[in-house]
């Protein structure tokens, strides 16, 4: 079975309503099936299908997060985006079809906070959101633009390009969920997080019919980052409760 | 006889046969001189061989001893030379086959017999002349006359000038035409529409001219149609995202499990189809600054995705490689062996040896392998595998081992398929390191985790 698991509710991240997602993007079914999706995990959905019913939108409600197509007719989806970034800090996703680094920073440049490619996984949208908006929500009423990048022991995590890069400058590769888990990691440096914690941050990646246990995800990433896997410097466990994230992070 | 050594190059094919002619005109000439003697004096007697002559046939046309005498007395006053003197019979030595001076002998010769004294000074030599008589006049010819005139200044002049000519004719042969035609043939091997070229000069003869210009249109054709495909290809790849990407939301939504697994993995395969064709576009393009990246933590992220696919994919090595590339392009290329070792065998072990130079990657699986005859055929782009291999129901168009191919060379590295022993196939990819090795704090031994798994019960 590919996909075991229904995502965490978002009620369980933000207890006063409901987020209000706005989906740009002309192909109408794309976007009746993503706002279905949306609706069925506990988020309100609005459509527009250009960059003048966008702004029409969001002058007539309050809106959480965007979801920005690439391809529009009229301005395409990178000029709204370094539009509304001009006056605004609401988060948004970019949704493309081109999945190239090149593309993928530059959606970043322009502004966007995270950039899928389709076609996507809708429950890996749900979990970008939900990330997204957890990130933006934390600091209170005006949301902070969330650091590009993240360092920790000399070790340098591109938030935004999803990359790892050791102290000597060198990309170590790591799969989408040890990404997730590390970043979660640099959020909470310091505290002790539990595996159920941890596994809320990293649910939903997976691609295959087998989850993997917080256990295994964090073998692994000690295995790609500390210098002797056995005597962990960076992750340490917490018996019984959990891991800590020792070292100091610093944003970009 | 036949010719053993032919030769195949145009300026050596000038050169022997401007040398042929040289050497073949020279000899006839030679012979013909050489038989005919036409320097040999001339048919035209020369004064002194005249004034022998008159003197002889006076001589013998005398009437009486006494005026006889008197026509020799003459002759010595007027040629002093030529020092004529009567001798008696059989007391003259004769040489046999002396050169004679063929005018001499041609007027002397029929009616009187006429042979060398051997009677030789510095510069003249003895004829002895029989008259009808009996008697015999002795002279002294100058032996510049006798002595066959040398033919070699002529000769070698000739020789010269022709010598110079075929080497004027050369230098044109090789700047007219040998050059322009091998520039050619390295403006076609160089030719990949992949790549932008300039334009064949269109210089020299009018026929090189007109080829170079036949040439150039040729190439421009060729691009021409590879764009269009190229664009037609990407096209279609890219439009096909939309409707994925509908059916792939639709797919969440149907409620019977078995049906929205069957329907995801179609939509995989399809995607997956998708993503090959147009990354098979991309090799070769441009695709911004490569970066120094680690390979162990590469291949390992490749390893674990599969294993959590529930495919018993292990990783085997104990050092740290680092090359210069690009992550995405070699993600790619590994994904794609993994994805055909794990296609045609039940285990599949990637390896990572690393030299001071070179990293090596192996992917091994114990599949029914790859016969040597059909290894180099498959490197190629939109080839499968044979029935055997392809039994599985493939998907994709084929392009996984022709892009992992394509990616190694763009990494400075290479592609090579060998034989595991007792069965299976080994993709050997091979790259060049950035920095020497290093080894990893602890061994990683193959492990069999997907073996061992057990499907986790945690949400």
């Amino acid at each position: 079975m590919r996909e075991m698991a229904r995502p965490h509710s978002f009620l369980s991240t933000d207890p006063m309503a409901l987020p209000h997602i706005l989906i740009v993007e002309d192909d109408p079914v794309i976007g009746a099936l993503v706002a279905r999706h949306l609706r069925e995990n506990d988020c309100r959905a609005s459509l527009a299908n250009s960059g003048s019913e966008m702004d029409w939108q969001l002058a007539a409600s309050r809106v959480d997060l965007i979801i920005l197509d690439l391809m529009l007719p009229g301005e395409d989806g990178l000029s709204l985006c370094r539009r509304l970034r001009e006056s605004s800090a609401i988060p948004i996703l970019m949704l493309t079809a081109k999945s190239e680094d090149v593309d993928r920073i530059l959606g970043l440049e322009m502004g966007a906070d995270d950039y899928l490619a389709k076609p996507f996984n809708p429950r890996e949208l749900l979990a970008r959101i939900k990330a997204v908006l957890r990130r933006s929500s934390r600091d209170g009423t005006t949301p902070e633009r969330p650091a590009r990048a993240v360092t920790f022991a000399g070790w340098r995590l591109d938030i935004g390009m999803r990359r790892l890069k050791d102290p000597e400058g060198v990309t170590v590769s790591i799969t989408s969920a040890e990404f997730d888990l590390l970043r979660a990691f640099c959020e909470w440096p310091g505290k002790v997080l539990s595996r159920d914690q941890l596994l809320g941050f990293t649910q939903h990646r997976t691609a295959g019919p087998y989850e993997r246990s917080i256990d295994v995800l964090v073998s692994r990433l000690r295995r790609k980052t500390e210098r002797d896997p056995r005597l962990p410097e960076l992750i340490k466990t917490v018996r019984p409760r959990g891991y800590v994230f020792t070292p100091e992070v610093e944003a970009e | 006889m036949s010719l053993r050594w032919s030769p195949r190059r145009i300026g050596t094919q000038i050169v022997a046969l401007a040398v042929a002619v040289i050497v073949i005109g020279h000899l006839l000439l030679f012979g013909a001189f050489a038989l005919l003697r036409p320097f040999d004096g001339t048919d035209r007697p020369t004064g002194v061989e005249a004034a022998l002559i008159t003197a002889v046939r006076l001589i013998d046309h005398t009437s009486t001893p006494q005026a006889a005498t008197q026509a020799v007395e003459a002759t010595l006053r007027a040629y002093p030379d030529l020092r004529l003197a009567v001798s008696a019979a059989a007391s003259v030595p004769m040489i046999e086959a002396g050169p004679l001076p063929r005018s001499l002998r041609r007027a002397l010769g029929t009616e009187y017999p006429l042979w060398r004294t051997g009677d030789d000074s510095e510069s003249a030599d003895g004829v002895a002349i029989r008259l009808r008589s009996g008697t015999i006049v002795t002279a002294m010819l100058p032996s510049k006359l006798l002595a066959a005139p040398p033919l070699f200044g002529p000769m070698m002049v000739t020789l010269i000038l022709l010598g110079v000519l075929v080497i004027l004719i050369f230098i044109w042969a090789m700047r007219g035409i040998v050059a322009p035609l091998s520039r050619f043939s390295v403006a076609a091997d160089q030719f990949d529409p992949d790549t932008s070229f300039e334009p064949l000069e269109e210089q020299g003869p009018e026929e090189v001219r007109k080829a170079a210009a036949a040439f150039n249109r040729m190439r421009d054709r060729i691009n021409r149609m590879v764009e269009d495909r190229t664009r037609m290809l990407a096209a279609v790849s890219h439009d096909l995202r939309t409707p994925i990407t509908r059916l792939r939301l639709r797919t969440d939504f149907i409620k019977d499990q078995a049906m929205r697994e069957q329907m995801l993995s179609d939509l995989d395969h399809m995607n997956a189809m998708v993503q090959s064709a147009l990354s098979f576009l991309r090799t070769g393009k441009a695709h911004g600054e490569a970066a120094s990246l680690e390979l162990s933590s590469l291949l390992k992220t490749v390893c674990d995705r599969f294993a959590d696919e529930g495919s018993n994919v292990a990783y085997d090595g104990d050092h740290r490689g680092i090359v210069q590339g690009w992550e995405d392009e070699l993600h790619r290329a590994l994904t794609n062996l993994v994805q055909n070792a794990v296609k045609f065998g039940d285990n599949v072990v990637v390896r990572l040896r690393c030299s001071a130079e070179r990293a090596e990657i192996d992917v091994e699986d114990d599949g029914p392998g790859i016969p040597d005859a059909e290894k180099m055929r498959v490197l190629k782009p939109f080839v499968r595998g044979d029935a055997a291999r392809a039994m599985s129901g493939d998907s994709g168009f084929g392009l996984g081992l022709s892009i992992a191919d394509a990616i190694a060379k763009a990494h400075g590295g290479s592609l090579e398929l060998l034989d595991r022993q007792p069965n299976g196939l080994i993709v050997r990819l091979e790259l060049p390191l950035a920095r020497a090795p290093a080894a990893l704090a602890t061994m990683e031994k193959p492990r069999r985790e997907a073996e061992a798994f057990r499907r986790s019960v945690e949400v």
